[in-house]
């Protein structure tokens, strides 16, 4: 066994290039007719073939990136706070300009309407203009279980139960017939996803029409809500025990049944835990993360700066009596 | 006839404009260094970088347009129907669920290794299978066209088209084919008054295109969210003329 050992690291120094190939083999599929990525981003920058006038692709005009170094705590943030400009962790299906133009949209969209920050388990207030409603508008009100997609195509979904039944409703974080989204509780659960919650009694996914909000106070955190959720008898909808779950309160499971679990490869997967690679193609990188911050500090400034007019307008109206140069003092 | 007009036949005696000539379009220009000498003297008579995928586009004299000149999103319009064809994704050897949607066997209930099979082939007449019998096999990577799709949007800065469809096949960053729709209901659009850019779209300096050009009955994210409060619904009445059973003495 000693032998073996000793011998890896001068195979791995002689074919370097076969291990490339198979990491890239495993990430870019290669299929027929298509533009590898590489070879796509080098030819957008290129000046082989580019009319320079015209409304071709400009080469000088791109963003310049800001070199940071460092990231201060309030921008590793923004990854939890606009979880929507976030990659798709796929690389397979990601397009640098396509993701430019949508988070353009996006923040222009963003303009409109104030989309606020929460959380999986944060209780929201959402009203859409329904044509065939009788005020042409609908409200629902609910917590929030799950956040899909990225970019454009970014949903949540509201629970609630409604006269003894369970409604769950899709809504597209972009759709232009949202008017408002109110965040009546902010706060924080042990899980990302708590659709466990239709396999759980009522009462824990019961919210009233009339939730007045709860303000927190500036500065203070995010509050996380550690309760933890019974689950009704069997049968379940998916088999809430095989998933990690950390805000339920499973049932005794019965030893066959546990070692059924253990022998289906699909499902008992602990090793995940270590799996460097998959880490690696879930976390973003530095240069798109620095191109999304931009976006997103451009698109805050320019909301402070309405802010500010807005209150110095304000402060105008309040002052009536402006004093002048030649002001003399009450006598 | 100086109207852009799909010609989908190469038949001369159907065509009005007479004889047919092919224009080879490329995309992706690349460094000379990688190709072959043949391949090369494609390029040396237009003065233009040897280019990655070539395609021909059968054209009238009338259409004919100097080797090298660029062709840009700008030749298309804006609520212009079009055709797509590419390959579509290729998903290798594949089962009868996957490739045609059988429903397979019971998982339980004593069925042996009868899962994910296909069944009988034939009936005992012909004693040997139909022609045409879905089977596993290669799925996928398949020449396959949409027709009859709209353009909706046009990026000019980065030479981009927004098309309304329920798919256009292929995997990201394949090549795609474009025409003018043959459908007639889209070719009656083009008359000699309203035709897009022809033969193609060159640029001007004083005239430059805006960077976004938008369709009419597109919502902007620029504009305010919506609200329908001039929409009047259509109530429902009692038809005038109903049958009603009539009790017989």
């Amino acid at each position: 066994m000693i032998k073996i050992y000793e011998k890896l690291p001068n195979l791995l120094r002689r074919n370097t290039n076969s291990i490339k190939q198979t990491v890239e083999l495993v990430l870019s599929r290669n299929y027929t007719n298509t533009v590898p990525d590489k070879i796509l981003e080098k030819a957008r920058r290129s000046r082989l073939g580019a009319a320079v006038k015209g409304p071709a692709v400009q080469i000088e005009n791109e963003p310049k990136l800001e070199q940071a170094n460092k990231y201060t705590e309030a921008e590793r943030d923004y990854k939890y706070i606009y979880p929507d400009f976030l990659p798709n962790p796929v690389y397979y299906f990601r397009d640098k300009i396509r993701e430019r133009l949508e988070r353009n949209d996006m923040l222009n969209r963003r303009k409109q309407i104030t989309i606020p920050e929460f959380y999986v388990g944060s209780i929201l207030a959402v009203t859409v203009s329904d044509p065939y409603a009788p005020g042409k508008t609908n409200r629902f009100v609910g917590i929030c279980i799950r956040r899909d997609d990225y970019g454009l195509r970014h949903s949540f979904t509201l629970r609630n139960v409604v006269d003894g039944l369970g409604v769950e409703i899709l809504y597209d974080m972009y759709n232009p017939t949202i008017q408002t989204i109110e965040v009546l509780k902010l706060e924080k659960r042990l899980d990302d996803n708590l659709s466990y919650l239709q396999d759980c009694p009522p009462e824990y996914s019961t919210i009233p029409f009339d939730l007045q909000p709860v303000k927190l106070l500036p500065g203070m955190k995010v509050p996380v809500n550690t309760t933890k959720v019974p689950l009704k008898k069997k049968p379940w909808r998916h088999a809430w025990d095989r998933k990690s779950l950390r805000g339920v309160i499973l049932p005794e499971i019965k030893r066959y049944e546990h070692e059924e679990y253990m022998q289906s490869t699909s499902e008992f997967k602990p090793y995940q835990k270590w799996d460097l690679m998959k880490n690696y193609r879930e976390t973003i990188h530095d240069d798109d993360h620095r191109e999304i911050i931009q976006d997103i500090k451009k698109f805050e400034s320019e909301i402070t700066d309405k802010r500010e007019v807005i209150t110095a307008a304000k402060k105008l109206v309040r002052t009536r009596n402006i004093p002048s140069e030649n002001s003399t003092p009450n006598k | 006839m100086n109207e852009r007009n799909n010609i989908y036949n190469n038949n001369t005696k159907r065509t009005k404009n007479g004889l047919l000539g092919m224009a080879i379009v490329g995309a992706i220009s690349s460094d000379p260094r990688n190709y072959t000498s043949q391949y090369l003297d494609i390029f040396k008579n237009s003065g233009v970088p040897p280019k990655r995928k070539l395609t021909k586009f059968m054209i009238s004299q009338n259409a004919v347009v100097q080797p090298g000149t660029p062709l840009f999103a700008a030749h298309f319009r804006v609520g212009d129907y079009v055709d797509i064809g590419s390959h579509t994704i290729g998903f290798g050897f594949q089962g009868v669920m996957k490739r045609w949607g059988f429903k397979g066997g019971p998982r339980s209930h004593g069925s042996t290794k009868f899962h994910r099979k296909r069944g009988s082939i034939g009936s005992g007449r012909d004693r040997r299978p139909i022609k045409g019998m879905k089977m596993a096999g290669r799925m996928g990577c398949k020449w396959r066209q949409l027709m009859g799709l709209k353009i909706w949007r046009i990026n000019n800065k980065y030479n981009i088209l927004y098309i309304q469809g329920p798919v256009i096949p292929g995997p990201t960053h394949s090549y795609v084919r474009i025409n003018d729709s043959c459908l007639p209901k889209n070719r009656e659009q083009i008359t000699q008054e309203s035709h897009p850019p022809f033969p193609t779209y060159y640029p001007d300096e004083q005239e430059k295109l805006p960077e976004e050009i938008f369709d009419k009955g597109l919502h902007q994210f620029n504009d305010s969210t919506i609200k329908f409060e001039n929409f009047e619904v259509k109530k429902i009445t009692k038809r005038e003329g109903a049958k009603i059973a009539k009790i017989k003495n």
